[in-house]
């Protein structure tokens, strides 16, 4: 199995190159890893970072946000023919050692989607960002009509008959819980398993604030009803 | 009150008129645009000065007396529809930039392996 770790970046020049280094050279059941760095209209060193350490970087000439960021990945993963991909934020809060576990599911062909849960072992994290977090699910299930115990969580792993069928649209982070959505519209298997995050002053600052929630909902609300498929 | 709504419609108008005559120096807009827009805002500011003209206009025209709730009224059918059309035309434009800036981005990755 081909895999490629994609990874959105906005504005992380100073832990980019750092991310990129800790990423695992070999796996279990893959044969080949490449790294795509997409580089969203960051005004930092973002890209020249993420070139010097990157097999590929998609470059966004112009910020368009999380989830475009996240379309673009899946693009140039199909681009490179890839069978799995994993997802990672580039602010350096998710553990590579867990990606082993996170894509065993679909290695196995007992998973398309795995979503690396932070929500089984919550300890460390902000109890703001606790409630924001089951928020955002409950959120997620009456708009989308799936549920998962982090529908926000930025480490997952899709498997190629996912990227294939999943039509996305969502630009925002309400690209979250539209995977949600279209796992469940795609008939695909998903998963759960639960990772550690690595919480620093820097990944904490660069979270998704409160705020965005109601954003988010708006949007999953406004794709909801215009039937954006 | 209603000199205030007048003042700050004067007010508008000398912005927007300021803004197009400037953009239109600095050859970020045509003299077509330029004129239309001056002539647009002056035409505005003639209404919010003298709003009786559209009644008369309205009972020249086909001999009937409207209210000023229907003056009203048909204004805001007018700026909806304005609206409107200016947010599809704007959601559009994004999405297709979007599309570009997103082909442009992979256009450079190819299979290595």
């Amino acid at each position: 199995m081909k895999l490629t770790i994609i990874i959105p970046a906005y504005n992380e020049g100073k832990v980019i190159a750092s991310v990129l280094k800790s990423l695992p050279k070999k796996l279990k059941g893959v044969s080949s890893i490449t790294t795509v760095v997409i580089n969203d209209g960051s005004a930092d060193n973002t890209y020249s970072e993420a070139k010097k350490h990157a097999d590929h970087v998609a470059h966004h000439v112009v910020n368009l946000g999380a989830g475009a960021a996240v379309i673009t990945g899946f693009q140039a993963a199909k681009k490179i023919n890839s069978d799995l991909v994993v997802m990672l934020d580039a602010d350096g809060q998710h553990n590579p050692k867990n990606i082993e576990k996170l894509i065993e599911p679909i290695v196995q062909h007992k998973a398309d989607i795995v979503i690396g849960t932070r929500m089984l072992n919550s300890k460390g994290m902000p109890k703001v960002k606790v409630f924001g977090n089951w928020a955002m699910n409950v959120m997620t299930l009456l708009t989308v009509g799936g549920w998962s115990t982090d529908t926000q969580s930025g480490m997952r792993a899709i498997s190629r008959k996912a990227l294939d069928k999943m039509q996305l649209h969502a630009v925002g982070f309400e690209y979250c819980s539209e995977i949600i959505g279209e796992a469940k519209r795609c008939k695909l298997k998903l998963k759960e398993v639960p990772i550690q995050t690595i919480y620093t002053e820097y990944s904490k600052a660069k979270g998704q604030s409160i705020v965005n929630a109601v954003n988010i909902f708006t949007k999953l609300l406004t794709i909801r009803i215009s039937g954006k498929k | 009150m209603i000199i205030i709504t007048k003042i700050i419609a004067i007010l508008l108008a000398l912005m927007v008129i300021s803004k197009t005559f400037s953009d239109y120096k600095k050859h970020r807009e045509s003299l077509t645009m330029f004129l239309f827009w001056t002539l647009a805002w002056l035409f505005i500011a003639y209404v919010a000065l003298r709003p009786t003209i559209f009644y008369t206009f309205v009972t020249k025209m086909s001999d009937e007396h409207i209210g000023s709730g229907t003056f009203v009224g048909i204004a805001f059918i007018f700026l909806f529809f304005i609206t409107y059309r200016v947010y599809i035309k704007a959601n559009r434009l994004e999405q297709q930039i979007r599309d570009i800036v997103m082909k442009i981005g992979i256009k450079d990755i190819d299979d290595k392996n």
